[in-house]
């Protein structure tokens, strides 16, 4: 039996619809079997809460008196350089910017106390920041420099854009040599002391509709505490890598731009992250509805963390060298939460980058937001690009 | 036999006194410091896991009094900002006791400063800043 995005929506107005996360739909499923399953449920939701490097906030400022053309200037935001490439007044500014006078790896590993990523959730909790921005002036915008205080109650559109999130799998790393290293993925002790995992597994978006037969152009989800939408497949969006039986890519495989407006999300789910000896980024919440239109669809949502398997990458040789090498090993992501894995027969600690707890937090809050009948599911304009599109990731050829 | 996790806060003009000996041997506990910073004519702190009679932990604490030698308890110095924490987990792998670790049930982190040695390891892994030290 078919169901439609807009039967569900009915449900959802009325007060109907049954909504479950895709922890719970599990043992759902398993109680009592796919077909029945698929009629009962309407919608599973999905969560991750992770560190997202590619995460940014435009704004626009409004004009001054007299006006001011920051587009060609420079400007920043409690130290930190915004992008000015842009029109007069329109900033914008990456999870990943530091101060100029941030020591980075000068002393290594360096702290990266304050960054873009922190201005982003300084932003979003209300604070006041600092611009200071300068420009060459022209005879329509003729001021050449600007100092002040702002809140985000001051800025006209403020804006969360994310070019490429939620990663569908991802690998995990540990370290063969024989000096402690430091990643966006952690902290690896030499002699594979340990290893690092990132994502959510079975509650992670991208992993519960692996052919992306739902998740689309224009899907609405859960984005920092407010609503978002997936705005176009990510950047390295590879749908093409080699799946398991179930669909679940071995490697990194889709990503999702996303959008939204920042004045509606919240800190509880944009937090400012430090990462010693690699810089500063963005921890962003995000969830993603999957209407069950069907018993394949619903079959997809019920993967468990034993069939999601990842790749352990070598963050001390391969990856820096992005040398094409096979894995030191694959693990599940089953293996990865027991807190320990084997590499090459020795027992290797593991530890997670992303919130768990979050990730289910995101979850159950878009369950409780449909539910209540806030939040109804968009049908997508377009489809991303899928295992079909041929797409091959590209490494960057040098010429000169 | 009871033990205590304190940090004692000597101020410059005592720092070359036999303070942790005296403990020993007048007072009879077994004394393990934890972490200690300390300089001749500085201030400095000691961090120490005591143990012994109540008795005699009462009184060695009349004597640190009366050597004007300020006594804070250990759990004060590392504390987690549960405000902070995401429950991310990247302090774990950085732990070397074991007083972060993770529950392999509901997937929270949880701190027993009883087993925290103030190594600060967590507090520069800690991409949140949740985990906050004094010393
Ligand atoms: S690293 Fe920080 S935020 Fe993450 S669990 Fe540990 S204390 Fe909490
Ligand atoms: S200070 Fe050291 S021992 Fe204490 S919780 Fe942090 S990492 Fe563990």
């Amino acid at each position: 039996m078919e169901k439609t995005i807009e039967e569900i929506n009915e449900k959802i107005k009325a007060g109907k619809a049954v909504v479950v996360t895709a922890e719970e739909i599990i043992g759902i499923a398993k109680e009592k079997g796919l077909k029945e399953t698929a009629k009962h449920v309407d919608v599973v939701t999905t969560g991750t809460f992770g560190t997202m490097c590619s995460s940014s906030v435009y704004f626009n400022l409004g004009h001054a008196s007299p006006r001011i053309k920051l587009g060609g200037g420079k400007a920043t935001l409690n130290g930190v350089p915004a992008y000015c490439g842009f029109a007069a007044v329109d900033l914008m500014i990456g999870a990943n910017a530091l101060p100029d006078d941030d020591p980075r790896n000068r002393i290594h590993p360096g702290e990266f106390r304050y960054g873009g990523g922190h201005v982003i959730e300084d932003l979003v909790a209300g604070k006041t920041l600092h611009l200071s921005a300068q420009a060459y002036g022209t005879d329509c915008y003729p001021r050449k420099s600007i100092e002040t205080d702002l809140t985000i109650d001051d800025l006209n559109e403020v804006v969360l854009f994310n070019m490429r999130n939620a990663y569908q799998n991802y690998n995990v790393a540990t370290n063969s040599t024989d000096k402690t290293i430091y990643t966006y993925l952690g902290m690896l002790k030499p002699h594979y002391g340990n290893a690092c995992y990132s994502s959510a597994g079975q509650l992670s978006p991208l992993l519960n509709d692996p052919y992306y037969k739902t998740i689309g152009i224009g899907t609405r989800i859960f984005l920092g505490g407010g609503i978002g939408y997936v705005a176009w497949n990510g950047t390295q969006h590879n749908p093409c890598v080699p799946r398991n039986e179930k669909g679940v890519p071995t490697g990194g495989a889709g990503t999702l731009a996303v959008i939204g407006d920042l004045k509606q999300m919240s800190q509880q789910y944009l937090r400012g992250v430090s990462a010693l000896g690699y810089g500063t980024s963005l921890a962003v919440g995000i969830g993603v509805p999957i209407p069950i239109l069907n018993e394949e669809i619903l079959e997809y949502t019920t993967v468990t963390d034993a069939d999601i398997s990842a790749a352990v990458i070598d963050y001390g040789t391969n990856y820096p060298a992005n040398r094409p090498a096979p894995p030191v090993t694959n693990v599940t992501y089953a293996e990865l939460k027991s807190g320990e894995i084997t590499i090459e027969g020795k027992k290797v600690k593991t530890s997670p980058m992303s919130s768990y707890v979050k990730a289910k937090e995101v979850a159950e809050t878009l369950k409780s937001w449909i539910n209540e009948g806030k939040f109804e599911l968009s049908v997508p304009s377009a489809p991303l690009p899928g295992a079909e599109s041929g797409i091959q990731m590209k490494a960057l050829k040098e010429r000169r | 036999m009871n033990s205590h996790r304190i940090v004692l806060h000597f101020s410059n003009d005592v720092t070359n006194q036999p303070i942790i000996y005296t403990l020993c041997q007048k007072y009879n506990l077994i004394c393990s410091i934890i972490k200690a910073s300390i300089e001749p004519n500085q201030e400095g702190y000691v961090a120490l896991e005591i143990s012994g009679e109540d008795k005699n932990y009462d009184q060695a604490l009349e004597y640190l009094k009366e050597m004007k030698i300020r006594v804070e308890d250990f759990k004060r110095r590392i504390i987690r900002n549960e405000e902070k924490c995401t429950d991310c987990g990247a302090c774990v792998g950085f732990c070397p006791t074991g007083a972060l670790a993770i529950d392999i049930d509901t997937r929270k982190i949880s701190f027993n400063d009883s087993k925290c040695v103030a190594c600060s390891l967590c507090t520069r892994a800690c991409p949140f800043k949740a985990m906050q030290t004094n010393f």
